[in-house]
């Protein structure tokens, strides 16, 4: 399936080993003094082909910690590089799939157009914009949806047409922000195991932003897990589950339980201190 | 997965019948008040009350012949080209204060100030300034329709969804295409909104921008009618301006319908789920 | 720090204003220098016939407002509560909308004289349709399931009344009246500027008939002021009933 991939940007590949994301002792204080910061020395990377999640409870500063991963927000201290290079804007090749899929995706145009919408600035054909965006379509299931409208679609529908967004846009990194935390429990399923085979499909890096421990530790190669106040890196933990993976015998194996125990602990333990 | 839903169903399904009842009950009425008042104010000798027929031959024969069109035309091209400029301007500047909080502190209050002087005061000013023409008048026209557009799209682009500010940075969107395809569609149903109160106080403008120094127009034509007594005239005038002001609204609707039809599929679909 | 830069935004223009005024030399004789104008505002204030011509606005103002309103809310509800009085009622309505109050200046002058009353007449005229247009939209624009829930639980018509229509159409006809709230004062206006009946407007023509620039402009300035304080006390009674509702979506 990887070779059939049309691919207009080389340069969006990395090579294997590459560090595609450094989180170099991250502190974020939304204070001009740099008092009372969210997060403190947040340190990790992701390597090219790996999906990482970052799991804390609510209020931890996630969506902090993912601002500033992509540029939308200027760390107080520490740096953010991607693929090597200073992150101080929205850096070229990173993709975002964002929690609110009604609001990121957008009403008045056609789902194929939400498709091209950030290919406009990358590749200079329409055709091939379009073939970049039918491909993503039907690569997520959804090969007859272009002509409709996104509200025209169900939740997990919609959030799967922001996901072949991400992936027509061919980034270096994909970022999704709670991704599936607004659908219903199957839909989350479906869209849990879609992300899976389209990692495979497409060796893509990921950073998954996420609450729910199962999810990360399902998804993931490595978690990472935020906890404290301020927020700082509660602990790191290798999910060594291979990538073959399903919703009913990944989680039933007792490894997957010993995982989610930990990360478990990991959240509850920062809480109660 | 779920079913796709199609709005729109019901209303293409409306049979015939239907509608020329709908037709009936809105055009039934008028009609019925037109005959009650024909024969109530038939050989009417109340001066003010002058009969409907009186009224009706004065319609036909001072409006809708070459002489009376020669009057509505300057008027209604006054209105029109002054609330072009407004919409135009209007927009361009509400969507420039929108985006800056640091723009609307400084140019807000003199904003509010300009918007709150009730327009007709500004007639003696026009003339002072522009003198008789029909500059001065277009001039008042645009300049008292303007502020409903221009708060429309302030708060319109102000109100942008904080989920599309972050899509279209994170993405990287050109500013043409975040303009074009983010920004103002979002913002239309509030410039539309906007818009359709600009409307309504161009319409009540031109019969105000003819009310001194002036020698020609509908509203010159009207006022000129009622300070002379000929009351006739003058309600065969107002029923034009009625008819008129009916006409730009239906223009108007149908304008909006267009722009907006996004955002009524969107609600009517929301609603069947 | 934000009332340092609107002021920033006033002085500009005022600055603006002053330099067009003392050093285009065509713009001299229609267009006083800033300082000369509010110097001139400053005299008017302290004079006690432009409190009166402002009180006489002023009471034309809200008198009209309050019976404009008291006239349409009721039958804007009535209307609003039947699809079939809406479509009966509805070319009428957009027939006679359009028509504006300044038409009928000449004949209220004849039959009423050009005293609070015709001005009142007129004004509760302008603002009649706004908030007959709001009252019914707010009627229409109740939610349906709140109003199927009523029904269910056999609340009674009284208290459906009370406790869901009302309520519900409120945030709809406040936002008529700051419509009508703006009409209304360009109806008042227009009725002393051309019905030659006391108040400000009055005082704008003689200034301009007299050919006096500088007191047209302060007196505009004026106006401006009044327009002010009307828009700013109809915004944030708005917001204020608007609080919860916006939150509701």
């Amino acid at each position: 399936m990887t070779s059939s991939v049309p691919t207009t940007l080389d340069r969006a590949r990395p090579d294997a080993g590459e560090v595609v994301l450094a989180v170099d002792s991250l502190t974020k204080s939304y204070r001009p003094d740099g008092a009372e910061p969210v997060l403190s020395g947040i340190d990790f990377s992701v390597v090219a082909g790996e999906l990482l999640s970052v799991v804390g409870p609510s209020g931890a500063g996630k969506t902090t910690l993912l601002n500033c991963i992509c540029g939308l927000l200027r760390p107080t201290d520490g740096a953010v590089r991607f693929r090597g290079e200073l992150v101080e804007r929205p850096p070229d090749g990173l993709a975002m799939v964002f929690q609110d899929y009604s609001r990121s995706l957008l009403p008045w145009l056609s789902v194929l157009d939400n498709v091209t919408l950030p290919l406009r600035r990358t590749v200079g054909s329409a055709a091939e914009r379009r073939e970049l965006a039918t491909h993503a379509l039907r690569s997520v299931g959804l090969p007859d949806a272009t002509k409709l409208k996104p509200y025209q679609l169900s939740g997990g529908m919609q959030q799967r047409v922001a996901i072949a967004r991400a992936l027509a846009y061919e980034p270096a990194l994909l970022v999704m922000d709670e991704p599936f935390a607004s659908v219903d429990a199957q839909t989350r399923e479906e869209l849990e195991d879609l992300t899976l085979r389209l990692r495979e499909a497409y060796a893509m890096t990921i950073v998954l932003v996420t609450h729910d421990i199962d999810e990360a530790v399902y998804l993931s190669d490595r978690v990472v897990v935020l906890g404290g106040r301020p927020t700082t890196v509660h602990s790191r933990l290798n999910v060594d589950l291979g990538r073959d993976r399903d919703q009913i015998g990944t989680k039933a194996r007792p490894e997957f339980g010993e995982l989610r125990a930990l990360v478990h602990a990991g959240i509850r333990g920062e809480l109660s201190a | 997965m779920s079913v796709l839903t199609t709005p729109a169903g019901p209303t293409l399904r409306r049979r015939p019948l239907r509608l020329l009842l709908t037709a009936v009950a809105y055009l039934l009425p008028p009609a019925l008040l037109t005959w009650w008042l024909w024969e109530a104010t038939a050989g009417s000798t109340n001066y003010l009350f002058p009969p409907l027929s009186d009224i009706l031959t004065s319609l036909r024969t001072d409006w809708f012949s070459s002489a009376g069109l020669e009057q509505i035309w300057p008027s209604l091209r006054n209105l029109l080209v002054g609330y072009a400029i407004a919409s135009v301007l209007g927009i361009a500047a509400g969507a420039w204060l929108g985006v800056s909080i640091g723009l609307r502190q400084l140019f807000l209050p003199v904003i509010d100030f300009a918007r709150s002087v009730p327009p007709p005061v500004l007639l003696p000013l026009g003339v002072v300034l522009l003198g008789i023409d029909n500059a001065m008048k277009v001039a008042v026209i645009a300049f008292g329709c303007i502020w409903p557009t221009l708060y429309g799209a302030m708060e319109g682009v102000r109100s942008t969804e904080p989920v599309r500010r972050s899509m279209s940075a994170v993405f990287r969107l050109r500013s043409r295409e975040r303009w074009r395809m983010v920004v103002l569609p979002g913002a239309a149903p509030l410039i539309v909104a906007g818009m359709r109160s600009s409307l309504q106080i161009a319409f009540v403008l031109i019969v105000i921008s003819e009310l001194i120094a002036s020698n020609s127009g509908i509203g010159f034509s009207v006022l000129q009618a009622s300070r002379t007594f000929q009351y006739a005239d003058m309600w065969a005038g107002a029923i034009l301006l009625g008819l008129l002001g009916l006409l730009l609204n239906l223009i108007f609707g149908l304008f909006a319908s267009r722009v907006l039809r996004w955002r009524d599929e969107e609600v009517r679909a929301r609603r069947m789920s | 720090m934000s009332w340092v830069r609107g002021a920033a935004g006033v002085l500009m223009v005022a600055v603006v204003w002053e330099l067009v005024a003392r050093t285009v030399p065509s713009v001299h004789s229609y267009l006083p220098p800033f300082t000369t104008t509010v110097g001139r505002l400053a005299e008017l204030v302290l004079d006690a016939s432009t409190w009166t011509a402002l009180g006489e606005s002023a009471l034309t103002w809200v008198s009209g407002l309050v019976v404009g309103t008291l006239l349409a809310v009721p039958i804007g509800f009535a209307i609003g509560a039947s699809a079939w009085i809406q479509r009966v009622t509805r070319v009428v309505m957009e027939i006679f909308k359009p028509i504006p109050p300044v038409v009928f200046i000449a004949p209220m002058v004849l039959l009423l004289g050009t005293d609070q009353k015709m001005k009142i007449v007129l004004v509760s005229y302008a603002v009649f349709w706004p908030v007959l247009m709001q009252a019914i939209a707010g009627i229409e624009g109740i939610d349906p399931i709140a109003q199927r829930t009523a029904v269910a639980f056999r609340i009674r018509r009284a208290d459906r009344l009370r406790f869901l229509v009302f309520p519900a159409a409120w945030p709809y006809v406040m936002t008529g009246l700051r419509i009508a709230a703006s009409l209304a004062l360009i109806a008042t206006v227009v009725t002393e500027l051309v019905g030659g009946a006391p108040g400000i407007g009055q005082n704008i023509a003689v200034a301009q008939i007299n050919s006096q620039q500088t007191d047209v402009y302060a007196l505009v300035l004026l106006t401006g002021f009044l327009g002010l304080a009307v828009n700013r006390t109809f915004d944030r009674l708005e917001r204020s009933t608007l609080e919860w509702h916006s939150g509701r979506s």
